[in-house]
């Protein structure tokens, strides 16, 4: 057997959340907790390690003394837990993040993945399969088109979707099956073989 | 109960057990299945084996520990394939726990002589998701001030030519949560885009593929698996393919008997109600 | 005033990034890359926030000394543990490397590894063949798992091939046209925020 403390340590904090499975128990709600509360403090630390390198670095080695403007919309987040009355503050912070990140998703949106994917769709139909997913992407468009009156090339397209659309969501689930199998062989992997050596793969 | 309804009602644990048992066993004592590589791994392999010596990629770790299990083998192939080719390696991370995968995935080379800061560098995790993604593609040294250990990254020689993401000769990525952000974001530069994706998300990138946006994607740990055999190096991927083939099996076995279980019960409900009419 | 400064901020700074992005303004590059910045260190400071709220709670809970208390504790310590031991010590000092590797690897691994159980169960209970969608649906999922395990090419050499065809054939036609749906929908939304439309996301008494 191992004995490495933090292998033995992550075999036992494994099983136990393994035994879940079979029955909900205090030592499974025990590792829960902790697991929450370790990965709350890693988010801390992370968080503290970019304020570093964004905020501190530059304000300290370049004299960038822009970096105080997001910093102190950074701390307008905290306000509420020091002051009620000044709750609404914290809204600003969160309009700059929202604002910026809506801008910057949908600017790139209407080029990759609306115009980008329409020319790939549209491109010369060069054999069975390409007319397949012109038929297939016109169709799942008119399935989700619910402000158009029904006529019988919208109704034709939306029911060839709805076939896609089914085929599209079994292959998610297979994929999603072996996405979910990979992540179980990697904690046997460490059970098995790092833990108790009945695994002799390297 | 008759046996079409006891087929239907196995207990849980049952399926639990059988399940583990399905991915021990072929662990313990594996099958040599032999791995064909798909044409999605074939045309990644060969978009990254053109890097020549000398060239300089940011691969981006999208990876958290806990989708790790399917993605990282990609990493840990695609790396060892870079560095085999002399190519140099600017880490990016958009995951939290980002940072330690990297530093985890550098250490082997620079105990084998590589030199960080030249050969590659950990820039680490980067707050804001596809924000953090634009900010860096954007300026590079602008994003991160300092590495993830404390150096400044003006004094780092990998970056001296690297301003921004249209400074280098790949961009690659491993992500567990989507392609999309990648494409939207990088696109734009026009270098070309690699992706290994956890299995689960992959179809949805399949688009991106077709389209060309994306010149090559790896599909969870059978895409690290394939890209080991082309490598001539087995790895955690290879070794972990019989188990997922048993796994699979057992899932479909478990899909076909609860159908044939509702067939036929469905069958005896429909004769019960003929024949009390 | 706290209505509308909120709104102003995520338009000022969303119509930035969009004129420098649609038209070149050499004035606005320098703005926009800043603002962009501006982003990652705001999106720096929020990770604290969930922590704090965590941190409130549980203090709470010991306080009212609940039934759960003792879980709160365990909570807690693994939280001030970690943060301190990151902050003081380093993420690369002896303790916090022990709590990162021994706790959080490899719960992390677990409790979405645990997922795979769900999903087998969820196979074997929920997936009927009761009518043609569902029956599609079903067949596609269990073609690709044959196909993508290196066990079903030796079962039969069609499976490989059949289920490249559904991943991409059929699945690249329906994900192509959720990509674009989705794509309308995400630049809709976005342009209601930006223009104060749609306030939802600054929380109870906005609107």
């Amino acid at each position: 057997m191992s004995r490495d403390p933090v292998i033995w340590v992550s075999s036992i904090v494994t099983i136990i959340a393994f035994s879940y499975l079979f029955k909900e128990n205090e030592l499974y709600k025990a590792v829960e907790h902790l697991y929450v509360g370790v990965a709350a403090g890693y988010t801390l630390v992370m968080g503290y390690n970019n304020i570093v390198s964004k905020v501190w670095t530059p304000l300290t080695r370049d004299k960038n003394f822009l970096v105080l403007i997001p910093a102190i919309l950074g701390l307008m987040l905290y306000v509420p837990y020091v002051s009620k009355q000044y709750s609404w503050v914290k809204r600003i912070p969160i309009a700059a993040i929202v604002g910026i990140g809506m801008a910057l998703t949908a600017r790139t949106q209407i080029m990759q993945q609306f115009v980008g994917q329409i020319k790939a769709a549209v491109g010369p139909v060069k054999n069975i399969n390409s007319l397949i997913i012109l038929l297939g992407t016109v169709g799942t468009l008119c399935y989700f088109l619910f402000t158009l009156r029904p006529s019988l090339p919208v109704k034709t397209g939306s029911e060839i979707g709805k076939w896609t659309i089914m085929v599209t969501l079994g292959a998610a689930f297979g994929a999603g099956i072996m996405g979910r199998i990979s992540l179980l062989i990697d904690r046997m992997f460490l059970i098995f073989r790092d833990w108790i050596p009945l695994i002799k793969i390297r | 109960m008759d046996f079409f309804e006891k087929l239907g009602k196995i207990d849980t644990r049952i399926i639990y057990v059988l399940f583990i048992l399905a991915i021990l066993i072929p662990l313990v004592s594996p099958l040599g299945l032999p791995v064909t590589v798909s044409q999605h791994t074939k045309q990644t392999y060969e978009v990254v084996n053109s890097l020549q010596p000398g060239d300089t990629v940011i691969i981006d770790i999208g990876i958290s520990y806990s989708g790790a299990g399917d993605v990282l083998p990609q990493a840990i192939a695609v790396f060892k394939h870079l560095m085999s080719k002399d190519v140099k390696v600017i880490f990016t991370g958009v995951q939290m726990d980002s940072s330690k995968i990297i530093e985890d995935l550098i250490k082997p080379y620079e105990e084998a002589g590589k030199e960080y800061g030249v050969d590659f560098c950990n820039l680490g995790y980067l707050a804001g998701g596809e924000n953090a993604i634009a900010a860096y593609a954007r300026d590079l040294k602008k994003a991160y001030p300092l590495d993830f250990r404390r150096n400044s990254t003006d004094t780092l020689p990998i970056l001296e030519t690297v301003n921004s993401a249209k400074d280098v000769n790949m961009f690659i990525f491993f992500s567990v949560q989507n392609a999309d952000m990648y494409v939207r974001q990088i696109t734009e530069y026009q270098v070309p885009l690699v992706g290994g994706l956890i299995a689960t998300i992959a179809p949805q990138a399949e688009p991106y593929l077709h389209a060309g946006q994306l010149k090559g994607m790896l599909v969870g740990l059978r895409g690290a698996a394939e890209y080991e055999s082309m490598m001539g190096s087995p790895g955690i991927g290879l070794a972990s393919m019989d188990a997922q083939s048993i796994a699979h099996l057992l899932i479909v076995f478990f899909i076909v008997i609860a159908n044939i279980s509702y067939l036929g019960t469905q069958n005896k409900t429909r004769s019960r109600k003929e024949a009390s009419q | 005033m706290k209505q509308i400064l909120p709104v102003i901020v995520s338009a000022v700074v969303g119509f930035l990034l969009l004129i420098d992005f649609f038209l070149d303004i050499p004035a606005l590059k320098g703005p926009a890359t800043e603002v962009q910045d501006w982003g990652v260190i705001l999106a720096a400071f929020a990770l604290a926030l969930a922590a704090i709220n965590l941190v409130g709670f549980h203090i709470r809970q010991i306080s009212r000394k609940s039934v759960d208390s003792i879980h709160s504790l365990i909570l807690l310590a693994g939280l001030f543990a970690t943060a301190l031991s990151g902050i003081f010590m380093g993420t690369d000092s002896v303790v916090f490397d022990f709590i990162f590797r021994s706790i959080y690897t490899s719960l992390a691994a677990v409790f979405y590894a645990m997922t795979a159980f769900h999903l087998a169960s969820a196979s074997y209970r929920a997936f009927r063949l009761k009518n043609p969608l569902s029956a599609a649906l079903i067949v596609s999922g269990v073609l690709l798992m044959l196909g993508k395990a290196p066990i079903g090419e030796h079962i039969w050499s069609g499976f490989p091939v059949i289920s490249d065809w559904i991943t991409g054939v059929v699945n690249v036609a329906g994900s192509r046209g959720i990509l674009i749906s989705t794509a309308i929908g995400s630049v809709g939304m976005a342009l209601r925020v930006l223009t104060g439309i749609d306030r939802s996301y600054l929380g109870a008494g906005s609107e």
